[in-house]
């Protein structure tokens, strides 16, 4: 599996979009990374419990207002936990 | 979220919860309605009477409580640099999802906290009324997925997020004042209320605990199901324990389901109005409780939720659709089965096109849907 790097802008919404955005984006990917744009502690903090209860790795970035959480998927090993939330559309990907 | 080896965030939220409980349930002992120690639901309705938009008698008071919990997170937002003016977002939709928010609440007599409250002063009817609320969720959860969104919000000139704690800060000078168009009730829930200061200095205490915790009673069982994150529950475990230790202590706990204070026992309409509640409470991204806390941060698409909650009141006593003790009405009957009509309406309306919805989504490094 290719490796990749989705990014998603979630700044201006509120909970929980962002953290239901995140939640998708990691279960359509296969092996990369995804990284969440926010411009809201709580929204960060929403998107960082998802990473940990997925038990998937992360990184924060802060800068004013702006906040960046990268979340790692580096296989498919999540699946199973992934699963238990089924996708139910499939999400449109666009290039950058 | 700093985390430290005891105090982590779930300890914190927990000791929140705790702290909470155990206030309501002195609430009550120092006045306020039995296992009404905090009520979002029920003392904004007493705001809306005290205002005059509705004309129930016995529910008419400005609840300091109210106050307090959006000044609690004013300042906590100040403080920790998170007051950020914005709106924006589908104010309309928010206000007719507070709404009907608040006549489900009206139908149970309760919003998810007092659900937690009752249930831990033995009032068993708080068990219907979670169980409405994780469902409610639960619906939501399904919206959610399917796309729904409320659309994004933008900044805005720091003076409107100050419109809702502006309005706050008349509240208070109309309840210290008193002037004559102000209704306050002599006698029924709304004439038992604790002395005002400490209503008010309980409501900076969980305005400031929510704010720092984002505590939602909505959003626990939502992260239950959607992500098996038990962070927000504890916030619903804290409440519950807190509160049942001192009902315990102050003679105030009394197991049953019939003669609770405040409360009836139409089973089938506590589980059906508290599902409007967790519904309606996911769609528009959190609890009564929450949407207070955002005010208090500047979010003016909360303070339009705020204000649907209180017009939803007026709606729920002048057209009565309220419930009394002897149990849920007609009206208030059709209001719900109106209400989840109308929530699954907007749900279904509001689902997005993800790329639509503004989540650009960037691939890069080929593989793009990595499927």
């Amino acid at each position: 599996m290719d490796w990749a790097e989705v990014t998603i802008d979630v700044r201006g919404l509120s909970c929980p979009t962002p953290q239901v955005r995140a939640l998708e984006a990691l279960k359509k990917l296969g092996r990369g990374e995804v990284v969440v744009l926010m411009d809201e502690r709580a929204a960060c903090e929403s998107v960082i419990r998802t990473a940990r209860a997925l038990g998937l790795a992360y990184h924060v970035q802060m800068n004013g207002q702006e906040f960046v959480v990268r979340v790692h998927k580096m296989e498919e090993l999540w699946a199973s936990r992934l699963n238990a939330t089924e996708l139910t559309e499939v999400q449109r990907v666009e290039d950058d | 979220m700093r985390v430290s080896r005891f105090f982590t965030p779930k300890v914190v939220i927990l000791l929140s919860g705790l702290a909470i409980g155990a206030l309501a349930a002195l609430a009550v002992r120092w006045g306020n309605p039995g296992n009404m120690g905090i009520c979002v639901a029920c003392f904004l309705r007493d705001v809306s009477g005290a205002l005059g938009l509705h004309r129930a008698s016995a529910v008419q008071y400005i609840r300091p409580e109210i106050i307090g919990f959006v000044f609690g997170a004013l300042v906590t937002a100040l403080v920790f640099r998170e007051f950020r003016s914005r709106g924006g977002s589908a104010p309309l939709i928010r206000f007719l999802l507070g709404m009907s928010v608040m006549v489900g609440a009206l139908v149970f007599l309760g919003c998810p906290i007092r659900a937690t409250l009752r249930l831990a002063g033995g009032d068993l009817n708080g068990i219907t009324g979670l169980a409405g609320t994780a469902v409610g969720a639960l619906v939501g959860i399904y919206f959610l997925k399917s796309g729904f969104s409320l659309g994004r919000s933008t900044k805005m000139s720091a003076a409107a997020g100050w419109v809702m704690p502006a309005f706050m800060a008349a509240l208070l000078a109309l309840l210290l004042v008193g002037p004559g168009f102000i209704l306050f009730s002599t006698k029924g829930p709304g004439a038992m209320h604790a002395p005002i200061a400490i209503s008010l200095g309980l409501g900076l205490v969980v305005g400031f605990l929510a704010q720092r915790t984002r505590m939602c009673f909505v959003g626990a069982w939502r992260d239950l199901a959607l992500i098996r994150d038990s962070y927000l529950a504890m916030a619903v475990v804290g409440v519950l324990a807190g509160a049942l230790v001192l009902n315990l202590a102050l003679g105030q706990f009394h197991l049953g389901f019939s003669n609770q204070p405040i409360a009836h026992t139409d089973h089938l309409w506590n589980f059906l109005g508290m599902v409007v509640v967790g519904l309606g409470a996911t769609l528009v991204g959190g609890c009564p409780l929450r949407q207070l806390v955002l005010t208090g941060e500047g979010d003016t698409d909360a303070g339009m939720t705020v204000l649907g909650l209180l017009a939803g009141a007026a709606v729920a006593h002048n057209f009565g659709l309220a419930s009394s003790t002897a149990g849920a009405t007609i009206g208030g009957k059709v209001a719900v089965v109106v209400a989840l009509i109308v929530l699954a309406a907007i749900g279904f309306a509001f689902r997005v096109r993800v790329a639509e919805a503004g989540t650009a989504i960037a691939a890069r490094a080929g593989a793009a849907s990595g499927k």
